[in-house]
């Protein structure tokens, strides 16, 4: 008897904890779908070669303007979204975006380091050959 | 003779006559049917379907000629879309919260689409579109345009297909013209002279991902007063609006 009603207590006590976790879960559940879709939807509005060509032709402002730019989302994406969701979609595709961008600028800049070393040794060589 | 000539007279100039006044008349329904739209308020059913899931989401959105727009969501949750001065404000009423940020680009493609019937070309003119080619299937007429020199790196063609002065179809291309969008509108109603689509499905592709939008237009009104919650939509003072520059 003391058994069953310990058993009792700890299947309501379960019950309890599942019930209030459970709408936590689902919130968070739908800010996971949110980050996702906002990452994807990032991905495939961000412009890479562009920011590619910034950090290559205008080197470290391109890349500073890659820090400074942060693009938003098309509103269609966040119609009839629960708040939870519009706040982690903006911030996920904010985040991915800027990544993005930021990324692409560096290696841009990288590119047209590279292009003035070669550049530079070519020109030494030419003049020594001279 | 002339008893013959004043017998027709007295026959012809009355119907004459008649026949005139029903131009007249005519031409004043015309000009009644042509009014110009200061506003619309438009309700609508949305449901947006990848292949994994679907979503509809209802409300009516309020437009004026100044380019003032606000959407109202009633279904699933009560929201607010409002486009004003290039900036969007994504607000929520019942727990006074939201977003606000600026505007990259048009409002949201299923009203855009919907008030770019309002204009013979789609606006596409106004956008420094150029017509390159056009043919006839059927009785439908496709018009492709090509974006202005300006954009032509940004932009890929836009093909519309209109059957009288109905918009039916409308597809925009990438810059390898293959097609990344498009519309069929489709039970057009005449409206104040324009004809607006009842029924319209968006196609979309975005990656190996094909998104299928249906939109259905339920009531059209023109020209009426807004509710007071969007005609004096302001932010509460104590709201709590992230805003981002």
């Amino acid at each position: 008897m003391h058994l069953v009603g310990r058993l009792k207590t700890c299947i309501a006590s379960l019950m309890a904890v599942i019930l209030f976790l459970y709408p936590v879960m689902i919130q968070a559940q739908d800010a996971q779908q949110a980050r996702i879709a906002g990452m994807e939807a990032a991905e495939g509005d961000t412009n890479g070669t562009l920011w590619f060509g910034a950090g290559c032709l205008v080197g470290i402002i391109g890349v500073g303007a890659a820090y400074l730019y942060e693009p938003n989302p098309p509103a269609a994406d966040l119609v009839g979204k629960s708040q939870d969701y519009v706040a982690s979609y903006t911030d996920a595709y904010a985040d991915e975006a800027q990544t993005i961008q930021q990324k692409n600028a560096w290696y841009g800049l990288a590119a047209n380091c590279v292009f003035w070393v070669v550049y530079y040794v070519a020109a030494y060589d030419a003049t020594i050959g001279y | 003779m002339i008893k013959n000539i004043q017998g027709r007279i007295v026959i012809i100039l009355p119907l004459f006559l008649f026949i005139n006044a029903v131009i007249l008349l005519c031409s004043d329904i015309e000009l009644l049917y042509s009014q110009e739209v200061e506003s619309l308020t438009v309700q609508f059913r949305r449901t947006v379907a990848t292949e994994f899931d679907s979503e509809v989401a209802e409300g009516q959105f309020y437009y004026k000629s100044s380019g003032y727009l606000f959407v109202e969501i009633t279904n699933p949750v009560s929201q607010y879309l409002v486009f004003d001065n290039k900036k969007v404000l994504i607000y929520f009423p019942e727990t006074q919260e939201g977003v606000e940020y600026p505007l990259s680009s048009n409002t949201i493609p299923f009203v855009d689409s919907f008030l770019g019937h309002m204009k013979n070309d789609f606006g596409l003119s106004d956008l420094g579109f150029e017509i390159v080619s056009h043919n006839k299937k059927q009785d439908t007429l496709f018009t492709t345009w090509s974006p202005a020199t300006t954009n032509k790196k940004n932009l890929g063609r836009l093909v519309l297909g209109t059957l009288g002065e109905k918009i039916v179809y409308a597809e925009s291309q990438d810059k390898k013209e293959r097609p990344i969008k498009i519309v069929y509108f489709s039970s057009h109603k005449l409206v104040t002279g324009y004809y607006f689509p009842m029924e319209a499905k968006i196609l979309m592709r975005n990656g190996n991902q094909t998104k299928t939008e249906t939109i259905s237009y339920l009531e059209i009104s023109h020209n009426l007063d807004f509710p007071d919650h969007v005609n004096s939509f302001v932010v509460p003072p104590d709201a709590n609006i992230k805003v981002i520059e």
